[in-house]
């Protein structure tokens, strides 16, 4: 049995904590960095819909940001932290297909959740998964790297992935 | 219901002693409808509401005082709850307690009346909880709805003649099924105490923190609805270890991380009455001695639930493979070790040792609470606002990185 190095006790194999000080045993420090990571998500970047590659801001941890569209003719006006009509290429006079208040995006312990809120719907894909499915309204779900998210109504949409 | 069960190796050198960690995840299925329907017309909330002097303070929210804000979450769970066809009992208190509704079927737009009532709350008089959690608890003893929760919301030490008596109140709650949901806000509060209470509850508690009363609308609402939502009830697990093996831990994850008390016998039980509809997770930790190489059973686990009306019950089991010692061990499964790093970075976290919870954190790749410990330093074991944050924020992101999906299962064996 290889010692703790921080107590020195013994660390009896597959132990991922240290039994004497509770300190992290080596293997668990050398297996664990390939986990964390890949349940954050690092960026939500336009594949479809708008300009490809571009990427949206996200909310830093413990915060949360409005996704919608600002409307400036509303008492008092409306504004979001993401207007994701800057996102969608859209030509002259047709109207943004997005909610004012279409969804809230949130870190909380390192990870993405998205809560929609507005009345058009919201999409989501998991990553490996074939399909896309509405999101509920007003319930957190959370964001994995290489989920899709889609927003819009019909044919114009405005199509997300998470990385 | 769908079961996951992962451990942390699946094969280990011969040595006098091995360990093993396991990670039993379940959860909803995606296809199940009819149940939650039914689980929904299921759910009792008894709204235990403090009304004292104090909460006439601001906030933190721009003009609104704790109580106002204490009203706009409430009448925004009471929306919810109407929403599902649950039943509300709720009362508030200062000192004496001024019943608001009594076992109220939420019907669609039943709830205005008590919505009503809760307006016309105004703040004043001391913090006799006892008064309101009382009568709301009697409320919620009889077993006649599948979730039954006690929403107790605080911002201020008990009266000397509540101490006890909510006590008392809170063990009843523990031997009726009842589970204790207690959001404190400020300082003033007894954490312990607090904490101690959800505890003597039945399982499924918790103490949450509430820096910024905005938030409690839509923390008590994520709660509700995980809770509204279930598809599975009657959720119970047993881990009966094998000889010479024996379960050094384990720990509930969901709502928030939670140790499950081990018996006398060295087997382990744990009993939600619903399934939440995040999901539920349980880490444990096994430890075996003396075995020779050979493949060998480590524990036994019977789950069991009800579901569409019929009663299931599934069984596990966990095996390791004992190679010759001096063998390299198989690859280790992330997302058990992150997991179990992250519970054990919590418990440090909530005893106050700021160092070891910093190191876990940053050996499970948790960058942003190991800085946010950091930061706080030797302030962590204290009882200011930003102490009392992080306490509830690491209890309820173990099973963030439990329930997560991203990484393939490795070495399990359902």
């Amino acid at each position: 049995m290889n010692p703790c190095p921080s107590c020195q006790v013994p660390a009896v194999p597959g132990a991922i904590v240290c039994g004497g000080c509770g300190a992290p045993l080596p293997q668990a420090a050398g297996a664990a960095p390939c986990a964390a990571p890949s349940l954050c998500v690092q960026e939500l970047v336009v594949v479809d819909g708008g300009t490809a590659g571009i990427r949206l801001p996200l909310p830093p941890e413990g915060t949360q940001l409005t996704l919608g569209r600002h409307d400036l003719t509303r008492t008092p006006p409306w504004v979001v932290d993401v207007d994701l009509g800057r996102y969608l290429a859209l030509t002259a006079g047709e109207g943004i297909p997005i909610s004012r208040d279409q969804a809230a995006l949130c870190r909380r312990a390192g990870e993405l959740t998205l809560t929609p809120r507005g009345a058009a719907p919201t999409l989501h894909r998991p990553h490996g998964q074939p399909d896309y499915r509405p999101l509920a309204t007003g319930q957190a779900h959370p964001i994995r790297p290489g989920d899709r998210l889609v927003f819009g109504h019909a044919g114009r949409v405005l199509v997300l992935e998470a990385h | 219901m769908r079961i996951d069960l992962q451990q942390s190796h699946a094969a280990l050198p011969a040595s006098a002693a091995l360990e093993v960690a396991v990670l039993l995840k379940a959860e909803p299925d995606a296809t199940t409808t009819t149940a939650r329907a039914a689980a929904a017309d299921s759910v009792h909330a008894g709204l235990v509401l403090d009304r004292s002097g104090s909460m006439e303070g601001g906030s933190g929210v721009s003009g609104l005082t704790k109580l106002e804000a204490l009203k706009v979450a409430v009448q925004a769970a009471l929306q919810l709850l109407e929403g599902c066809g649950a039943t509300v009992t709720a009362a508030a208190f200062s000192d004496k307690a001024r019943p608001l509704c009594h076992r109220l079927a939420l019907a669609p737009r039943a709830a205005a009346g008590v919505a009503a009532a809760v307006e016309g709350l105004a703040a004043g008089g001391g913090t006799e909880a006892k008064a309101a959690m009382e009568p709301v608890l009697q409320a919620l003893l009889p077993h006649d709805h599948t979730a039954r929760r006690l929403v107790l919301v605080t911002d201020g030490e008990f009266n000397g003649g509540s101490v006890k008596p909510c006590r008392k109140l809170a063990q009843q709650a523990g031997e009726h099924g009842v589970a204790l949901w207690v959001f404190g806000t400020g300082t003033s509060y007894n954490e312990t105490y607090l904490r101690e209470l959800v505890d003597l509850g039945a399982p499924g508690g918790m103490l949450v923190h509430i820096t910024d009363l905005a938030a409690l609308s839509q923390r008590l609402g994520d709660e509700l609805r995980a809770v509204a939502s279930a598809t599975a009830s009657g959720l119970a697990v047993v881990v009966t270890p094998s000889p010479g093996v024996r379960v050094l831990e384990l720990t509930r994850l969901v709502p928030v991380q939670c140790a499950v008390a081990l018996r006398p016998d060295g087997t382990a039980e744990d009993r939600m009455d619903v399934l939440d509809a995040r999901g539920q997770a349980w880490v444990a930790r096994l430890r075996a001695d003396g075995l020779a190489a050979g493949r060998h059973a480590l524990a036994r686990w019977k789950v069991s639930h009800q579901e569409n009306g019929q009663h299931h019950v599934q069984a596990f089991e966990t095996a390791l493979d004992v190679l010759p010692a001096g063998s390299a061990p198989s690859a280790a499964n992330a997302r058990v070790m992150t997991t179990v790093l992250s519970a054990h970075a919590a418990q440090a976290t909530l005893l106050g040792n700021a160092a070891l919870a910093t190191q876990l954190y940053a050996a499970a790749g948790q960058t942003g609470l190991a800085q946010k410990l950091s930061a706080l330093g030797t302030a962590l074991p204290s009882s200011s606002d930003a102490a009392r944050a992080l306490r509830t924020e690491v209890l309820a992101s173990t099973r963030l990185v439990a329930l997560g999906s991203a990484l393939p299962v490795k070495g399990g064996t359902p």
